[in-house]
């Protein structure tokens, strides 16, 4: 993550934005009172983003865990974007020359170029006035800009991408907040657009958080790898069917506001597209994946309805991870043709409903061929395990993955309990053939130490034949190992199955003490 | 890195003496000044340049002579590329390796990139040019031209005048 970040002033404004609508800064709960009593056009440039959130609030019960999501929306962003390509630090140094013979000079343009565009903006601008030879390297080598390196004065970069010819290979904006800036950003994206930008970084640091980008933005045809967070992303109705993004092969957008149809738009028209990723899309939205290039699909914290993975030859990974389905809500996915697919997770019981082959699965479902994904090596799952009804879906799921490899369980935290399971349970639902031949390491998260989850450990460690490594994160709820120690004790009575395996227990806050099963 | 066989050619890299073998998969360059480096095909093929002759069948069993890079530099154009493909994945130290690499003079540093650029060795150019523009941050015009012995043939009004244009960039 690019550590020359500076601390986003919007505090200041989000807390003077909260008093010109009368409210104390930091009164969420107020807020959503005035966006619940309708008058969002009052909100100024909280409204939509509220609106979106009230929406929210009144499908889901949960109040503290919606306002939980729109304190995220106010808080500094804190994204991993790609490294920057340049940057200011040196890292690889040469000797000093021993006379003063230019021979610099001598290299051919190309090659002047390809040095100077591995420079900070300014200082590859100032190479200009360094003879007459380097005055046309600047301006002859691809652009690259990060607005990092312009700061404080990042309403510079207008002057900037105005200035030079093109092409234009790269650039990261990621510190403009100042005033000027959405109004910059149009004829920014008209250059970027004409001078065949490649990769191009686009965070917005201003309010509104829901900033149109402008429709020029759908012009960028040159884009190979996109990274958009806190936009709004212009609509794609009524553009012509020709506009195209024949070479993006990577598109991340975090907590951009979409439409369905809009990211069906996108994704039917960049043929080349390898690695998809969705952060933090709160608007409900069905993912219909077709695509002959996606490798990787990635959606994190979104509320996404269903993911119907209807025909991805090369698809190799689907994670969908910290899904935000409010109550009542289930979320779908659906495998359909995926040849290739390795890295799966996290399925939630409770909450994902997951159909392969055209079947449902439930907790009695018979496994059959057309039911299996035998190419998954990597399965990942969240668990209640207070949950009898969670835990009852384990063994059809579990059998619908016959090669799974890896497999990476998260221990839920339930508010009530529905009773536990006990070691029967498990010995009785039948074999469960990726435990007993094929799953070599297990990993455990944020385990609480529980009856019902020590019941599924033994019956995992006594019955899984190639087991190889255990590793079982502790629950940060607990503080020292000594409150560890007594559930440790029926974990150290089981009988390991397979020899070799060596069980390690950590993540004790406070102590980097671990604790291995001989 | 490198031993003298009985006949005095040099073996570079540590593979059998031979040509063009398949077996051992070795293959043979010739510098400009007619020195003999043996390489393994695989270091080898970190050479687009050789990589696509190779593919295309156009290396004889004589080996392929590279007439554009003098044999000080195409010994070290090949030890970057045995250390490269002999562990590539021990990131650290690959790190340190590169950072001892390039701790040469400039002008050598200059003829590497040539030679990597003729050769199409990407990973090569990407750390030399880095290195050369390592060695231009932060530093100003004048601090540039000294480094490097560029001479000022401007006149004053030119460099006022390329000064002002780019205003933005000089504060």
């Amino acid at each position: 993550m690019d550590s020359r970040l500076l601390p986003v002033p919007t505090d200041s404004e989000i807390a003077a934005e909260f008093r010109r609508q009368g409210l104390v800064p930091g009164d969420l709960e107020g807020l959503f009172r005035r966006a619940a009593a309708s008058s969002i056009d009052t909100l100024g440039p909280l409204g939509p983003v509220t609106a979106l959130v009230a929406d929210l609030l009144n499908n889901h019960p949960d109040k503290a865990e919606v306002l939980f999501l729109f304190a995220r929306l106010f808080s500094t962003p804190n994204y991993a974007f790609l490294d920057p390509p340049v940057s200011p630090a040196a890292r690889f140094f040469a000797l000093p020359p021993d006379d003063a013979v230019d021979r610099v000079s001598r290299l051919p343009d190309a090659l002047l170029a390809d040095i100077v565009s591995r420079l900070p903006v300014k200082d590859a601008a100032r190479t200009v006035a360094l003879s007459r030879r380097w005055r046309g390297v600047w301006r002859s080598a691809p652009l690259v800009l990060v607005d990092a390196d312009l700061v404080p004065d990042t309403s510079v970069l207008s002057t900037v991408v105005a200035a030079h010819p093109g092409p234009i290979r790269c650039v990261h904006l990621t510190n403009s907040c100042t005033v000027e800036f959405h109004g910059l950003l149009k004829h920014c994206v008209e250059h970027l657009a004409d001078k065949g930008i490649q990769e191009l970084v686009l965070v917005n640091r201003r309010w509104p958080l829901d900033f149109a980008l402008p429709a020029t933005f759908l012009g960028m045809a040159t884009l190979t790898r996109l990274y958009l967070a806190l936009w709004k992303f212009p609509s794609t109705v009524g553009l012509p069917s020709a506009t195209c993004f024949p070479n993006l092969r990577e598109l991340e957008l975090c907590t951009v506001l979409m439409e369905g149809r809009d990211l069906d738009f996108i994704l039917d028209r960049s043929p080349v597209l390898e690695n998809l990723c969705i952060q933090g899309n709160l608007l409900k939205f069905h993912l219909r994946l077709v695509s002959q290039s996606l490798q990787c699909v990635r959606l994190l914290g979104c509320f996404v309805q269903e993911i119907f993975v209807v025909h991805a030859p090369r698809l190799e990974q689907l994670i969908h991870s910290e899904a935000w389905i409010p109550g009542g809500n289930c979320s779908k996915i659906k495998i359909g043709h995926a040849p290739k697919l390795q890295l799966l997770g996290f399925l939630h019981p409770r909450n994902h409903v997951l159909e392969l082959g055209n079947t449902v699965i439930k907790a009695r479902t018979m496994v059959s061929p057309s039911t299996m994904v035998p190419t998954v090596t990597f399965l990942g799952m969240e668990v209640h395990f207070g949950v009898r009804n969670d835990l009852k879906m384990i063994p059809s799921v579990l059998r619908c993955f016959p090669n799974v490899m890896t497999l990476h369980i998260r221990s839920g935290k339930t508010d009530h309990s529905t009773g536990k399971l006990n070691l029967n349970f498990w010995y009785e639902s039948g074999a469960i053939e990726c435990i007993h031949w094929s799953i070599k390491r297990l990993d455990f998260y944020d385990f609480q130490g529980g009856r019902s989850e020590l019941a599924f450990l033994k019956f995992f460690f006594e019955t899984a034949f190639v087991l190889e490594e255990v590793v079982i994160q502790l629950a940060t709820s607990f503080t020292s190992m000594e409150e560890v120690h007594p559930k440790l004790e029926s974990l150290g009575s089981i009988q390991l199955a397979s020899e070799p395996c060596s069980v390690l227990v950590t993540g004790c806050p406070g102590s980097d003490q671990e604790w291995r099963l001989h | 890195m490198a031993a003298t066989t009985a006949d005095g050619s040099k073996v570079v890299g540590g593979g059998e003496k031979s040509n063009v073998d398949e077996e051992s998969k070795m293959i043979t360059l010739f510098s400009s000044d007619g020195e003999r480096f043996e390489v393994t095909q695989e270091a080898a093929a970190m050479s687009q340049t050789i990589h696509h002759m190779m593919e295309d069948g156009c290396v004889d069993d004589e080996g392929v002579h590279l007439p554009n890079v003098g044999s000080s530099i195409l010994a070290m154009v090949i030890e970057y590329c045995n250390r490269h493909v002999a562990s590539p994945d021990e990131k650290e130290d690959i790190r340190s390796f590169d950072a001892g690499f390039v701790n040469v003079e400039h002008h050598t540093l200059f003829d590497i990139i040539r030679a990597a650029n003729y050769l199409d060795v990407k990973e090569l150019m990407d750390l030399c040019c880095q290195t050369v523009a390592d060695s231009i941050k932060s530093k100003s015009v004048e601090e540039i031209r000294e480094l490097f012995g560029i001479v000022n043939d401007f006149t004053p009004e030119e460099e006022a005048e390329i000064r002002k244009e780019n205003q933005w960039a000089f504060e």
